[in-house]
């Protein structure tokens, strides 16, 4: 599905990232996990197209998105993007934000799909507000289904969590975790929160220095951690685990 | 194509625009004249005297006016402050030249005032000496203030509500905090607001020349149009620019490493009441520049509008009107939709280094007008010397013709289209940008559905701000425009210039009138 091979960064002098390769397969949800400036989100913004990396290749649906001969800009790579403030339009309305990736399509079209997924993300009814009269995690929710609009196979969340407030956040992680699955979509969430990583991921990224520490399931990150700073970051949440996967 | 392609895009449209400054640079050290050797000898550096003195004195009085109005109106509660604050802004709606001419006229020797003195058997004549180099310092303090008022307060506000209240828990009363936290924090607001005064003072052409204080500026008209020396011109165009990129640049070394940046917080200052004695000086205070500085001169311009309406209302005064509006509308709309891309390229480039683009794009308002207007006519004459001479045809091609106009005040009022574009900017979040290239829209397509619906408002605000720059220039519409080509500016100055300055009054009415606009649309907050 997306195979990112010896991808690396820097800005100025600093290394932000260096030689990253993975692969993520159709319907995982995988979670790049790090501390901040760890350099997590410079790579979903490099595999977006937001940023352009130094080096490295990305194959996205059998197709390369970039290598050193070929960038195919980010409105061309069909790669939904979920941001951490949510970016919604705040001059059009929730349907209006839905269906602005599909603007091109015909009214009937965009009319129904706005609808679906409106039901979908329980917002069936709030279709002609706007964002600024919106909850931030109904803000979140329509973000979603924006990206969803566009039938995009891989969404990419960067921090999606970070601004909702704790009591919500569990009961937005499942809904969100639960659209992502029933809709089949592979998702990469940037998080720096190591309980939210082993509640939502098939797979773990961990990312220390620019570097990839470790990737692997979330059950081999907790029971055999490729390094020190992933020993002390779990040892922590490792119940966190285990409650996880009763729940799963 | 990338956003780097843009990018390049906007380094060259700004290296077409900053062209007349190059061209200067050029044209002044290639060569030596009589003039300038003659000029050098004699009276050139009472020029530089003369504008450096200007400078000193206005920024003196204009910080007095504008540091003390936004104390008073910051952290003091009165009856009617916020009417006060209000009318503190409203000198900016006179431009200086007009300013100038009302007062020849109010203390001039056949004025009102001195003609009640003499009614009354006063003696006169030893205080009215009202063309003098002091009432152009109080002239141009009374109109410029404003600047260092509007953007010293909202630097107060902003300070006061964010340390108000940790100094009051560590000890300190609203005095200290003053003096020892919220003015030093407010020196890049001071400095700043006071480079755009002192930019003011170097451009000043009208009301300097009508007083007959001789500074750079007017020395620069005399050598264009009086000596016929382009070359002695351009080089005093240098010495004016280079005071100017002095100043700043001494300000801003001395800032050191410095930050002067804290974080608002929304919570709402309390103010302290005002009461007995230092509420009457307070009013007797606000009132001296709200008087002097507006009420004053503009009753006296509505006063002679109607006085000489049916005279002055004729085919040259509705030409000056639609040469105006054509000249401002098109130049505004050519500058914002320049402004808006470049800003725009600016942001969505990514590199670090792309903001100085915009710093450099915005030299030319820093830059006399007089100065960019010889700069164009050098440019624009070369121009045209060389197609003549290319193609064998006669008369002037570009120089001298409106486009050249609007190109002078697109180098000289880039600056404020983008940094009121950019200044919106700030408050939008570069993810919306990014989340609507996500979704399928290339670089055009999402600035016109996103960026342009997101900004429109921002646009409007900087086209009418362009706008009304445009309708008030002088020095730079007398220097570039076409032979026989009229504006507002030009015929208050012709009017005021041939001893009308009571007939002038009704195109100083419209461009006042023009300037009100931008003002109550930003009092409004919209």
């Amino acid at each position: 599905m997306l195979s990112i091979k010896n991808i690396s960064k820097s800005f100025a002098d600093k290394k932000v990232l260096e030689n990253i390769s993975m692969n993520i397969n159709k319907g995982e949800i995988v979670s790049l996990l790090g501390k901040s400036g760890s350099g997590k989100s410079t790579l979903l913004n490099i595999i977006a197209g937001f940023e352009v990396s130094d080096s490295g290749s990305c194959v996205y649906a059998e197709q390369t998105i970039f290598d050193n001969k070929h960038f195919v800009e980010p409105q061309n790579r069909n790669i939904g993007f979920v941001f951490q403030n949510y970016a919604l339009f705040p001059h059009l309305s929730v349907a209006k934000n839905i269906t602005f990736g599909i603007s091109n399509r015909d009214k009937e079209y965009q009319k129904h799909k706005a609808s679906e997924l409106l039901e979908l993300i329980g917002m069936k009814e709030m279709g002609a507000k706007y964002p600024h009269q919106l909850s931030g995690g109904q803000q979140q929710r329509v973000a979603i289904a924006r990206v969803l609009a566009r039938q995009s196979d891989l969404i990419l969340f960067d921090e999606p969590f970070s601004s909702i407030d704790t009591e919500l956040k569990l009961a937005l992680i499942e809904e969100i975790t639960h659209i992502v699955r029933s809709q089949n979509k592979t998702a990469i969430f940037v998080t720096h929160c190591p309980r939210e990583a082993l509640f939502i991921s098939d797979k773990i990224a961990y990312i220390e220095n620019g570097t990839l520490a470790q990737y692997d399931e979330p059950k081999e990150l907790v029971s055999s951690p490729s390094c020190m700073s992933i020993t002390n970051l779990f040892g922590k949440n490792s119940f966190m685990f285990k409650e996880h996967k009763i729940a799963r | 194509m990338k956003a780097r392609g843009y990018l390049t895009i906007s380094v060259i449209v700004i290296f077409v625009i900053l062209l007349p400054i190059f061209s200067i640079l050029v044209y002044s050290f290639g060569g030596d004249s009589d003039t300038l050797r003659h000029l050098l000898d004699t009276v050139l550096w009472g020029y530089v005297y003369n504008t450096l003195k200007l400078i000193l004195y206005v920024s003196i009085l204009s910080l007095v006016f504008g540091i003390s109005a936004a104390y008073i109106t910051t952290f003091y509660s009165f009856r009617f402050d916020k009417t006060i604050s209000i009318l503190l802004a409203m000198p900016f709606v006179i431009p200086t030249y007009i300013m100038g001419y009302i007062y020849s006229d109010i203390f001039g020797f056949y004025g009102p005032v001195h003609m009640l003195l003499k009614d009354l058997g006063l003696p006169t004549k030893s205080y009215f000496d009202v063309l003098h180099f002091n009432t152009i310092v109080v002239i141009l303090s009374l109109v410029l203030y404003p600047y260092i008022y509007l953007i010293v307060k909202s630097s107060f506000l902003k300070n006061s509500t964010a340390l108000l209240y940790p100094a009051l828990s560590l000890g300190k009363n609203r005095y200290q905090l003053f003096w020892k936290v919220i003015l030093p924090l407010s020196r890049p607001a001071i400095a700043g607001s006071l480079a755009l005064v002192v930019m003011e003072v170097v451009n000043e052409y009208g009301a300097v020349a009508y007083y007959g204080v001789d500074t750079l500026s007017t020395a620069i008209f005399s050598s264009w149009f009086g000596l016929n020396d382009p070359k002695s011109a351009a080089f005093l165009s240098i010495i004016a620019m280079s005071i100017i990129l002095v100043l700043l640049a001494v300000e801003k070394l001395s800032r050191g490493g410095s930050s002067y940046r804290s974080e608002p917080i929304s919570k709402e200052l309390v103010k302290d009441e005002l009461k007995g004695i230092p509420k009457v000086l307070a009013y007797v205070f606000l009132f001296i520049p709200i008087f002097f500085g507006f009420v004053l001169p503009f009753i006296w311009i509505v006063i002679y509008s109607f006085k000489y309406a049916t005279q002055m209302i004729d085919d040259e005064f509705l030409s000056a009107i639609v040469n105006s509006f054509v000249s401002a509308s098109v130049s505004a709309l050519i500058i914002i939709m320049l402004s808006f891309f470049i800003s725009y390229s600016i942001r969505i480039s990514g590199s670090k280094q792309a903001p100085y683009l915009s710093r450099v794009a915005s030299m030319g308002y820093a830059i006399p007008g007089v100065v960019i207007g010889v700069g164009v006519l050098t440019l624009f004459g070369g121009l045209d010397s060389f197609l003549i001479e290319l193609l064998s045809l006669d008369g002037l091609l570009i120089s001298g013709t409106v486009v050249a106009l609007i190109f002078g005040y697109s180098v000289r009022f880039l600056a404020v289209g983008i940094s009121t574009i950019e200044g919106s900017y700030d408050k939008v979040s570069i993810n919306i940008n990014k989340a609507s290239r996500n979704l399928g829209f290339g670089f055009w397509k999402t600035l016109w559905s996103v960026e342009f619906p997101i900004m429109k408002k921002t646009l409007l605000f900087g086209f009418l701000l362009v706008f009304v720059d445009v309708i008030k220039e002088l020095p730079l519409t007398l220097v570039v425009r076409p032979f026989n080509y009229e504006t507002l500016a030009t015929k208050t100055y012709d009017y005021a210039d041939n001893t009308m300055v009571q007939e002038s009054a009704i195109y100083a009415l419209i461009i006042v009138l023009l300037c009100f606009i931008p003002m109550i649309i930003s009092n409004k907050g919209d």
